[in-house]
């Protein structure tokens, strides 16, 4: 069954209805989740601990200003027992880009999306052309397509080891390992790294080193490969972070056989690399976990997922919502939404119809939602749908019983699902249904990637569903999502060199000054399903007379930060948080450094201003985090 | 600028696209970008990452960079500062914490210079031209504190780049007089010179150029006095005695 709260019902051939006999069938009494543990358990046992004895602390994890917003984690921890009994999660940007779009021309979108990010402005560029052209009709040559899916791969290139070694990596690196977690160190310098012959470095504690910031090889070589990786993108969409290039139906770059050879000189640098992060991210966890098992827990919560889909077939993508299933299914990355470890559906229009945005905890008036009913299909949607959504923001004071954060809170069938690069290797492995191709396969519990000889030899690697889902293994996740995206890269360069060869060199459905002639001016929806490095994201539109009337933007951050949501449910990073044991040594709360908190946090790669502070009742200030502005 | 020659200046614009008056960078170097500054000058936008800016800095490696943006220090809105900026001391961790905001997409004139000093590509004379916004709020449109701060600052950019050879020529200068004086005291025509180059030196630092006229005058005549056998020293000198007279808008003196 795919819908287990929402009260829809699949017919045999995959339509949707309502089921019957329900008033108000999209209600939150009417299609209410189960909820196993509620604020007010978690409130009454934190007061009965309270009252037992003295260990109960509020962690307040104030923002500082320094950058353009942030994110702030809260928890209630209990410090004898080593349990975060509480968090909350309170994002302190407000974006505000649905309200900049709204009257203007669609066309707008990809360049003004754009710039919510300052990373991966990349993908709001694709995402939005995605969506405007399924609203004008249009659909990419196949080449335009594969250009698209070329300059995407880079944009992960770019991404994913940026995560793994400016980010997260100095968490596990030396000089914070040796601070905060001490007593690993001696171990570090006795453990043998098992991937020793791939990354080079003979024990946990010389690669810890490299991973430290600013001096460590690791670190520099990761910011040297997220400069490649650019190259990559800009050598066929002119400029990065924000192409001008990317438009409805197609890309509005020349692209020659040299460009071509340039990606591919570029891009065959990145293999050897590849293994030796793959190296690096299979060591780390196995280190931790032979340390001490309660790193299984750091950051663990259920394994829910979910993902649009990415990088399509060119051959089959026709930006038309009526065949998404089909075409969505033909993606590299299959789209998909994993619930408890099980792939319940692969059809965007399930993801589609289940996807709901609440604004009970954020700074948000509630909208009416009574524009749409259905999907142009007819299957039906809810009024907390994004075709139905509309951003009204009301700033207000914090309270965690009420609003505390400019997240919304997006959930599919009322679950709470978490995105990232890496649900699309959960996806694709459990669907096995990735187009026929030379160097990856699904397996139903993995997926097997062949990666191509550079200075090492030719390797077949292999990304298993995890036993258990947590921080260690997203950032594992990560490495082996790089190597994936890589491949896509590769395996969309070689079919852009035979649509060359067979002369099919256009890329775009028409010459882009030709756009407005285009243009409908009739009331049009659409979605641009697409990813981002982070994993999900999508553009919802809403367009008439030629202008749009409504645009929605869902980024994965905002999907793993919200906060709870109308039936009490906390948001990926608050449940993570929750699960995660204290490990540091607290023998001196002065010393407190929160490290398992972040890890987990950071373990997502969240993308907002992210300034984490900790007080721990000494008005001790720990650690700042930050991060890019987008939350994609 | 010529295909394949290195830039002496880069004039780089920091700012933050629809974000108020913090766009002034970009709009800076979008005027900037048709005006025929000199044959190696590079006009950069510069309102990407911080790392990304810091990386093309280390592609380009101009002696000299000149960033012009809108910064709030709590000036008064649309006020115009110049300023010679040196290194940040910062702690591994602070740099740290300044890449990673850099490689998450932020840019600021005070990120790109923390983390070109963290890369250790800060061009040896950075100079900031900052502007004082009077709004921060999302918009596309600068206010109109900011647009006359604009005319400003781009008058300030482009005395900085005048004055840029000037200050590359006497850097060399003085550069080869201190390893001839190294250890010695050195005739006393040679400490002369040697002065009056650190003095071209403050007054670029200072971005107090009012003495010029008195200073080409004094170096003229120690020049023409001086008796170097060394013809490359020599055409520097004619170099910078030329720069000297265009800057002082009198065409060279030869």
């Amino acid at each position: 069954m795919c819908f287990e709260n929402l009260p829809i019902e699949l017919d045999g051939s995959g339509g949707a209805r309502l089921a019957g006999g329900i008033p108000r069938p999209f209600s939150l009494e009417a299609s209410s989740p189960l909820v196993a543990r509620t604020d007010a358990d978690r409130e009454a046992q934190i007061s009965r601990l309270l009252v037992a004895n003295g260990h109960v602390k509020e962690l307040n994890m104030d923002p500082v200003t320094r950058v353009a917003g942030a994110l702030a984690v809260h928890v209630s921890a209990d410090l004898e027992a080593g349990r975060h009994l509480d968090a909350h999660v309170q994002a302190k940007l407000f974006r505000g880009y649905e309200m900049i779009l709204k009257g203007r021309d669609p066309r707008d979108a990809v360049f003004v999306s754009s710039r919510a990010c300052g990373v991966c402005g990349g993908v709001h560029s694709h995402a939005a052309a995605y969506a405007v052209e399924m609203a004008m009709g249009v659909a990419p040559p196949p080449l335009g397509t594969v250009i698209r899916n070329m300059q995407e791969s880079a944009e992960m290139g770019y991404d994913n080891p940026l995560h793994l070694y400016l980010l997260a990596g100095p968490d596990y690196s030396e000089s914070v390992v040796r601070t905060v977690n001490p007593e690993l160190w001696p171990r570090a310098e006795r453990w043998l790294c098992p991937g020793a012959d791939h990354h080079g470095f003979c024990t946990m504690a010389d690669l810890m080193t490299a991973l430290n910031p600013l001096t460590g090889s690791l670190y520099r070589e990761g910011l040297e490969f997220t400069r490649l990786s650019r190259q990559m993108f800009v050598v066929l969409a002119g400029k990065y972070p924000h192409p001008q290039s990317v438009v409805p139906g197609g890309v509005s770059s020349t692209v020659t056989l040299q460009q071509l050879n340039e990606y591919h000189s570029l891009l065959s640098q990145v293999f050897d690399y590849a293994q030796r992060m793959l190296a690096v991210w299979n060591d780390i966890p196995e280190f931790f976990y032979d340390c001490d098992d309660r790193y299984r827990e750091v950051g663990a919560r259920p394994m829910n997922l979910i993902d649009p889909g990415y990088w399509d077939d060119p051959h089959a993508y026709d930006a038309d919502y009526a065949t998404c299933n089909d075409w969505g299914r033909r993606r590299w990355s299959t789209p998909g939404v994993v619930i408890d470890g099980r792939l319940v559906t692969t059809r965007l229009t399930d993801l589609n119809i289940g996807w709901e945005e609440f604004v009970s905890h954020a700074y948000y008036e509630q909208w009416k939602g009574d524009r749409w009913a259905g999907d142009p299909l007819g299957n039906p949607i809810s009024p907390y749908h994004p075709w139905n959504k509309e951003t009204i923001p009301a700033p207000g004071a914090r309270d965690f019983k009420d609003r505390y954060t400019w997240a919304c809170t997006p959930r599919w069938d009322r679950k709470v699902v978490e995105a990232g690069a890496y649900a699309r290797l959960f996806t694709t492995a459990m669907a096995r249904l990735q187009p026929e191709n030379q160097f990856m396969e699904a397996t139903g519990r993995s997926v097997r990637m062949l990666v191509p000889k550079g200075m090492t030899p030719e390797t077949e690697v292999e990304w298993y569903v995890p036993d258990v889902w947590n921080a260690l293994e997203r950032n594992r996740g990560r490495a082996y999502h790089y190597v994936f995206s890589q491949l896509v890269g590769l395996a969309s360069l070689l079919e852009a060199y035979r649509l060359f060869d067979t002369g099919q060199r256009r890329v775009a459905a028409f010459d882009p000054s030709e756009l407005e002639r285009h243009m409908p001016t009739d009331e049009r929806r659409s979605v641009g399903w697409w990813g981002a490095g982070r994993g999900w994201l999508t553009h919802h539109l809403v367009m008439d007379k030629g202008r749009i009337e409504n645009y929605q933007i869902c980024t994965p951050s905002t999907i793993n930060a919200s906060p709870r949501d109308p039936w009490g449910q906390p948001g990926p990073y608050e449940e993570a948080v929750m699960n995660t044991p204290i490990i540091e040594d607290l023998s001196d709360p002065a010393r407190f450094t929160s490290i398992d908190m972040l890890r987990t946090v950071r373990s997502f790669d969240p993308c907002m201003p992210c300034t984490t502070h900790l007080d721990t009742g000494r008005g001790t200030v720990v650690r700042e985090v930050t991060t890019c502005s987008c939350g994609a | 600028m010529p295909d394949g020659a290195a830039p002496v200046v880069v004039v780089g614009g920091v700012g933050e696209l629809y974000q108020g008056d913090l766009d002034l960078g970009r709009v800076a170097v979008e005027r900037l970008a048709t005006e025929d500054l000199g044959p190696r000058v590079a006009v950069e936008d510069l309102h990407y990452g911080a790392v990304a800016v810091a990386q093309r800095l280390e592609e380009l490696r101009p002696p000299h960079l000149v960033l012009v943006g809108a910064v709030a220090r709590g000036r008064p809105p649309g006020s115009v500062r110049r300023r010679l900026v040196r290194p940040p001391e910062l702690t591994t961790s602070e740099l740290q914490a300044s890449v990673g905001d850099a490689v998450t997409g932020y840019v600021s004139i005070d990120l790109v210079v923390e983390v070109a000093t963290a890369l250790g590509v800060l061009p040896l004379r950075t100079v900031a031209v900052e502007v004082e916004p009077a709004t921060t709020q999302p918009g596309d449109r600068l206010s109109p504190e900011a647009r006359a701060a604009l005319e400003r600052a781009l008058e300030v950019v482009r005395d900085e780049v005048r004055r840029a050879p000037v200050l590359e020529l006497a850097a060399r200068l003085e550069a080869g007089q201190r390893e001839e004086a190294d250890g010695t005291e050195g005739p006393a025509g040679h400490r002369t010179r040697l002065g009056l180059l650190r003095a071209v030196r403050v007054m670029g630092d200072e971005g107090r150029w009012r003495g010029v006229h008195a200073l080409r005058q004094r170096l003229r005549t120690e020049v023409g006095a001086a008796h170097s056998g060394d013809p490359g020293e020599q055409a520097l000198w004619r170099a910078l005695l030329d720069e000297l007279d265009r800057l002082v808008g009198e065409g060279p003196s030869r």
